[in-house]
């Protein structure tokens, strides 16, 4: 009798260890910054420059797609330009949703990268200062690619690869506006 | 005692593992029947022809969320209709890769098809491709929208539980307006050949068989997660199972091989 008892304990305990398991939330995903918050801070004690919008149409609509391997999902991006910094809120898909960055590029290089927004359930760890920092002072090679290795993240494949396009694409589309 | 020196306590753990080896052996029976035969059934997909055919019926594609609930009435706008139903927006008979709560309102100013939800305004090619989204962060009046007009100069307007407000060119900035003189989009009813091609179009070719026995197999089709874990019980308790019938197994064969042994001494005794 009194094993019949820890049979049934034993089985108890592995079914709520497993609807633990199963119901234990293992993202983080969620909106971690505003668009608005985001300028403020990369625009440090000024107002946020007047928003600018860029037609992704012929040369820039064929780079982007060159740097994406894809067309971008608006036909139309919106910038904030204070001289030679730039500013740039723009999204790519991780895996199936959509991944909200902020790029701030000064004189051709990152100076700030932040995911705003995640929305998958799994990658987020992309979010954290140990990634983002490896983009700044980034800039673009000949080839559009970014001229350093971006390190990777275990379980983060897709995140990693959709933030590293952005960073370039925010750098291709700084070159062009500022080269105008 | 320890219950392998006490004879009765092992006798008493056997049988209780055998109990419960019988009743989870019944439970487990209904999934080991239904993961087997779908198991067959997906083995042999292209001979059974499982991906080629569709189902039909309404209430496995309403379980599939594919339900044929489709709007009424829209906004029409130049040559396109715009609707709305359960999140998803319709640009004539497709569906648009955006989510909006509540569709406010559809005109088109210059070349370009505007709508809108409660806090967002989308900005749209006349062939239905997103150019942008304008938000509060976009520099969109406060408010809720209301709803969505032009002005005698084509600029867009439009009005939420806050007042009335006309567009810049580029939409991005916004100007309070004090007078009503707009023509605000209004709703009418969808066409109905419109309506059998929305229908068709967001059922698409309908679920294929071979989906259907694959999320009966994974436990998908009983609500998601939870079937999942459904199933994950089930193959647990199939390990258990496995492990407690090797267990009886074992104590029976070394009864019967100790009782052998004892008879076997016996005779040569006797002999």
């Amino acid at each position: 009798m009194q094993y019949r008892k820890h049979a049934i304990k034993v089985v108890s305990v592995a079914f709520c260890l497993l609807v633990i398991f199963i119901w234990t939330p293992v993202s983080a995903k969620g909106v971690y910054k505003t668009n608005s918050q985001f300028l403020q801070e990369s625009f440090p004690g000024q107002e946020v420059p007047p928003t600018q919008t860029l037609w992704l149409t012929g040369e820039i609509k064929d780079g982007i797609k060159e740097i994406l391997g894809h067309n971008y999902v608006k036909l139309r991006v919106k910038y904030w330009r204070d001289k030679n910094s730039t500013a740039w809120v723009l999204e790519e898909i991780g895996k199936e949703r959509p991944i909200t960055a902020g790029f701030f590029i000064d004189q051709g290089k990152l100076k700030k990268t932040e995911v705003l927004a995640f929305r998958e359930s799994r990658g987020w760890e992309i979010k954290h200062p140990f990634f983002t920092r490896q983009f700044i002072g980034a800039g673009l090679n000949v080839k559009n690619k970014l001229d350093r290795n971006i390190d990777g993240i275990t379980g983060a494949t897709l995140s990693v690869s959709a933030m590293t396009r952005l960073s370039q694409m925010a750098l291709y589309l700084h070159q062009h506006v500022t080269a105008q | 005692m320890s219950p392998r020196s006490n004879p009765k306590a092992h006798r008493r753990r056997h049988f209780s593992f055998y109990i419960l080896h019988r009743y989870l052996g019944l439970l487990a029976a209904l999934f080991v029947l239904l993961l087997a035969i779908t198991g067959i059934m997906l083995n042999h997909t292209e001979a059974l022809r499982l991906d080629d055919r569709t189902i039909h019926s309404d209430s496995i594609l309403e379980w599939y969320g594919i339900n044929t609930v489709i709007p009424e009435r829209g906004y029409q706008s130049g040559k396109h209709w715009l609707s709305h139903q359960n999140k998803s927006v319709f640009f004539d008979d497709r569906v648009l890769n955006l989510a909006l709560k509540k569709l406010t309102g559809a005109v088109t100013t210059g070349q370009i098809l505007v709508l809108s939800g409660e806090d967002k305004v989308v900005l749209l090619t006349q062939d239905g491709e997103l150019v942008d989204v304008i938000d509060r962060s976009s520099g969109l009046p406060d408010g809720k929208i209301q709803r969505l007009g032009l002005s005698k100069q084509t600029q867009l307007v439009l009005e939420t539980d806050q007042g009335i407000s006309i567009a810049s060119s580029d939409f991005l900035s916004w100007q309070a307006s004090e007078t009503n003189d707009f023509e605000w989009s209004q709703q009418a009813k969808l066409p109905e050949a419109l309506q059998i091609a929305m229908a068709k179009n967001w059922r698409g070719e309908g679920v294929t068989l071979e989906r259907l026995i694959l999320d009966l197999h994974s436990g998908r089709l009983f609500g998601g997660n939870s079937g999942v874990l459904l199933m994950d019980l089930a193959a647990i308790i199939m390990i258990f199972l496995a492990l407690t019938g090797i267990w009886m197994w074992v104590i029976r064969w070394r009864k019967r091989r100790a009782h052998s042994l004892a008879y076997k001494r016996h005779r040569e005794k006797l002999s």
